[in-house]
């Protein structure tokens, strides 16, 4: 099929990247990358108000640097400070949990069983913060909660309980703290909602 | 100890809705203990928007109750199913579970019930009276120490969470004080980093942060834990006066495993997920018992366990309340909520507000009853129910109450990609093994650490020869240069004499 195709495609090509650079890798680059943008900034605040932002920002990018490059640190140096001891059980976890991957494109529990559940969850989780400011939260969390409830194969009266149990969260916030959940980019508010 | 103060913050906590919200508190802290994977930190987390129109004696309250119901809840997933509600409870799957097994599933419950309540509240009396010597310690600290403290408690959690090595607790604390940079920096009066943009004058909220990192990385992580907590039936037989009396024929257990917990829960970093495994262990080297019956259901085993973690929640709060380096995931909430209701943690809560450290305190006590009679009653009767709760059937509402929470918070949109942002990265960083406590407490103190460096910079005329000048300050320095160095030089001792 296809669509197992692209997935054993996209399964290749995430193992070819991970040969040239690990997880932890990226993360430390992220962090690099961030701290030397907020270090450039810097420059152009008062003494006082560059102190803190250059200290904090100078420590984690030598840090990060010593992470990176900590196999050509002196050993001593390397293991007290820099190791991480569980490092081989987040490379074992990692095998494992594409081995979750595999088994669950062979018992899916979700609908689109080769797409991860954390990659899914994301994807909806950034979709429902669009929605969001788009279309209103009054419509797009009930949304959320029905597009998440069907993925993950709930029954369907535990579809319609959570979905209305999130439009009663979403009212309750309204009553409660009194901030607009039914205004958006394209809707500017709710008629109905003005009557609750 | 100022018996006036004393009596203020007891009558306070007496009053409604105060003692409502430390009952209700407890209760809430109690579900989200037991349901499996999800603990107090979770529940604290997305509680914390909630209580922004309560009074804040009244939302801290509330939210103490619930770390202190979550540390006995957890209990219940441990004993019935085999998976602690959090790291708190981890110890006690050891020697609950097999009870459970052989029948005995009330009863270790309620020694579970019964140690906690004890454990807790004898840290908490404890607490209360040596108040005043702490006062005199707090008092001692002045600006300087304030923001090398705050350095300390970074380097103190980096290495003693042990979680990934010390420069990774280092990186990520460094990393959260930086993003606390981010804009109007009301010292200098620089708009930093917020590029024309109205959102960002205010900053990245803490709050957002917490949420993204104790509630949206946990629910995808949770995620990836393939379906629910499917139970099977292990049966729910036992006794709960065989529990209760267990733990009353065995006063100096308890007692002993409160102090550990609470002497464990004031060194910063510490906390629940250590000293149940401390108290445990500390349990099966003293015990007179065979220690081969340590691990087949041993009821010292789950008192222990939960008399320590207990005490731990009283003891973890005076480096909270008294310099605010929190002492876990949970105390760095609640020092997050202290800061956003405009509760300072230092000084003022050991002086001119100790009324209010007493109200928190007293609250604790109070909570234990709320436990042992839930604990009882409810719990020992319908505890498997929670159990067999789907966790796919919470996640998609903790994540609503997260999104919309987060909003609720300033109106900002701002919040909103902070925490999906910092949720989606923070889950990577819990899959590389990179600690998020020293990176929580780099978000929440982050505004404190600058405003006291600042303070101490302009009294000593930009001078950093300034803060060698000060005995207290000198000590934290050494203290400090010893938590990052030590391991080095432990390192390479032991190598030299291994050659």
């Amino acid at each position: 099929m296809p669509s197992e195709q692209l997935a054993r495609k996209f399964d290749r090509m995430v193992q070819k990247i991970k040969g040239w650079i690990t997880g932890e890798e990226v993360i430390l680059l992220i962090l690099i990358g961030a701290s030397a943008f907020l270090l450039y900034g810097s420059r152009d605040f008062s003494t006082g108000g560059r102190v803190f932002p250059i200290m904090t920002s100078v420590i984690t990018i030598i840090g990060s640097l010593l992470l990176i490059f900590k196999k050509y640190l002196p050993e001593t140096f390397r293991e007290a400070i820099v190791e991480d001891p569980e490092e081989d059980i987040v490379d074992e976890l990692d095998e494992l949990s594409e081995d979750e991957n595999k088994r669950v494109f062979n018992e899916p529990e979700t609908i689109a069983p080769m797409i991860p559940n954390d990659i899914a969850i994301m994807g909806l989780l950034v979709g429902y913060a669009v929605a969001s400011y788009l279309i209103t939260m009054f419509i797009a969390t009930p949304l959320f909660v029905l597009i998440y409830s069907v993925w993950f194969k709930q029954p369907w009266y535990m579809i319609v309980g959570l979905t209305v149990t999130s439009v009663l969260i979403a009212l309750g916030f309204d009553y409660a703290l009194h901030f607009p959940i039914d205004r958006g980019v394209f809707i500017d508010e709710l008629p109905f909602l003005q009557v609750i | 100890m100022s018996f006036s103060a004393f009596l203020e913050g007891t009558s306070l906590l007496f009053g409604w809705p105060l003692f409502g919200w430390m009952l209700f508190g407890v209760v809430v802290g109690i579900f989200f203990g037991a349901l499996p994977g999800v603990g107090s930190n979770l529940g604290i987390a997305i509680s914390i928007p909630l209580t922004i129109p309560l009074e804040p004696l009244s939302a801290i309250i509330f939210l103490i109750g619930i770390y202190s119901g979550a540390a006995y809840g957890g209990s219940v997933a441990s004993i019935l199913i085999n998976v602690p509600g959090s790291a708190a409870n981890a110890a006690t799957t050891i020697d609950g579970y097999p009870m459970s097994k052989q029948g005995k599933a009330i009863d270790a419950l309620s020694i579970g019930a019964v140690a906690s309540v004890l454990g807790g509240s004898i840290a908490v009396i404890t607490l209360i009276v040596i108040a005043p010597v702490i006062t005199l310690i707090v008092l001692a600290f002045g600006s300087a120490e304030y923001f090398l403290i705050a350095i300390l408690g970074i380097a103190m959690i980096a290495i003693v969470t042990r979680q990934g090595s010390l420069m990774k607790g280092i990186v990520t604390g460094m990393f959260g004080f930086l993003l606390t940079t981010i804009g109007f920096a009301p010292l200098s009066g620089d708009y930093r980093y917020v590029f024309g943009r109205l959102e960002l004058s205010d900053g990245i909220s803490f709050i957002a942060v917490l949420l993204g990192l104790f509630a949206v990385a946990e629910m995808v992580k949770l995620s990836t834990e393939m379906g629910g907590i499917a139970e099977d039936d292990e049966g729910f037989t036992g006794s709960r006066k065989d529990g209760l009396l267990h733990v009353l024929r065995n006063p100096v257990r308890t007692i002993k495993s409160s102090y550990i917990g609470m002497g464990i829960g004031a060194v910063p970093g510490a906390g629940a997920a250590t000293s149940n495994f401390v108290s445990y262990v500390e349990e099966l080297r003293s015990s007179d018992d065979d220690p081969d019956s340590y691990g087949q259901g041993n009821p010292n085993g789950v008192l222990a366990s939960e008399a320590a973690n207990n005490g731990t929640v009283a003891g973890s709060l005076v480096p909270t309340l008294a310099f605010g380096i929190p002492g876990s995931g949970s105390t760095a909430l609640l020092l997050g909520a202290l800061l956003l209701h405009g509760l300072r943690p230092g000084p003022m809560m050991f002086s001119d507000n100790i009324h209010l450290t007493y109200a928190m305190f007293v609250g604790l006590l109070i909570g234990n009853v709320v436990i042992i009679l839930l604990g009882l009653t409810l719990i020992t009767s319908f505890g498997d129910w929670f159990t067999r709760i789907d966790t796919n059937r919470i996640i998609p509402i903790i994540l609503v109450l997260c999104v919309l929470g987060t909003y609720s918070l300033r109106n900002n949109w701002l919040d909103v990609i902070t925490v999906v942002g910092i949720g989606i990265f923070g889950y990577y960083w819990l899959r590389y093994n990179f600690p998020i406590i020293p990176f929580v407490l780099g978000v929440v103190l982050g505004p404190i650490a600058e405003e006291n460096l600042f303070r101490s910079m302009q009294i000593s005329g930009w001078d950093p020869t300034y803060f060698l000048t000060r005995p207290l300050s000198v000590l934290l320095i050494i203290l400090t240069l010893l938590i990052l160095f030590g391991p080095v030089i432990k390192t390479y001792w032991e190598r030299e004499t291994q050659t």
